[in-house]
């Protein structure tokens, strides 16, 4: 996935970070939202153990969730403005355990259509500072025309 | 059918102090109300902090739940002492989760007495308002069974 891409408006930035910081569950799992591009974003979860599972791992259920989040705010960045987006659904491999200091989900749009958005998302495990892919999602948004 | 079979004493008690280990569904106050040979339901009081912009049920939460019902029906068919991992799950949104309280029943696809490399289950979430159950996702995942 590139890192270095074209800058997004600054104003969909903002609606886009404002949108983030409204979600009380992305507020539980204490979230961040870190760069967003057209067509890509990058979500930042830090582990805690009130994430992890029987074996000490982060629950898969969190990183679906990182998955489909960084999904829906890569969504965010290609849909006309004013428009909303919803997950239809999501087909999640788990690669390693989620084992580390932090999560990092990174998604991008695969095609951005009138009405479906496909994307990709990984779910990267960081320890030491080396990045571990734990997890690979095909996600699909609808997009809800502005109200 | 599985439904009439009894729960092997031993496989009852290693599944629920299994689902005890298991932090990040203690912190969201899942419940496991349900167990029998190939099936799991479990049920959660959804708070404030479970929820999206919406103020409905997180999608996030759903799959983890999802993910777990299906991981305990699973269990429910192995010796005691077994473990398994996820390795995949596809989830379709159906409905809104509003409501107070969320259902997920699990149920093995391929129950074989003595348990099976791959066991796969399907689980219905349910969202419950004013006492009557709308279905608001259902997930189909896939278990490894380890050792």
């Amino acid at each position: 996935m590139k890192e270095e891409g074209p800058r997004l408006d600054e104003a969909l930035e903002g609606r886009i970070r404002a949108h983030f910081q409204s979600i009380p569950f992305l507020r539980t799992l204490g979230a961040t939202l870190g760069t967003v591009r057209p067509g890509f974003c990058e979500l930042r979860v830090p582990v805690q153990p009130h994430l992890l599972q029987e074996h000490g791992y982060v629950h898969g259920g969190v990183v679906g969730t990182l998955a489909d989040s960084a999904a829906g705010y890569a969504a965010r960045t290609v849909v006309p403005e004013g428009s909303g987006v919803i997950t239809v659904e999501y087909k999640l491999n788990f690669l390693a355990p989620a084992d580390g200091e932090e999560l990092i989900g990174r998604a991008e749009v695969l095609k951005g259509g009138r009405t479906l958005t496909v994307l990709r998302s990984d779910v990267f495990a960081v320890r030491e500072g080396a990045e571990t892919r734990c997890a690979s999602a095909i996600v699909t948004y609808l997009n809800l025309a502005p109200r | 059918m599985t439904e009439r079979m009894r729960l092997d004493d031993g496989v009852e008690r290693h599944v629920r102090a299994y689902f005890a280990s298991i932090a990040h569904l203690r912190h969201l106050g899942v419940v496991l109300h349900a167990l029998r040979p190939g099936f799991c339901e479990m049920r959660m009081t959804i708070r404030p902090e479970h929820t999206q912009q919406h103020g409905y049920l997180h999608g996030g939460i759903i799959g983890t739940i999802a993910d777990s019902a299906c991981g305990h029906a699973a269990l429910t068919l192995l010796p005691a002492g077994a473990d398994v991992v996820t390795v995949e799950y596809k989830l379709n949104f159906l409905a809104p989760a509003r409501g107070g309280q969320l259902n997920v029943r699990a149920e093995v696809l391929n129950p074989l007495p003595g348990g099976r490399t791959l066991t796969v289950g399907e689980a219905h979430a349910y969202v419950v308002r004013d006492g009557s159950e709308t279905r608001c996702a259902s997930a189909l995942v896939t278990y490894l069974t380890l050792g």
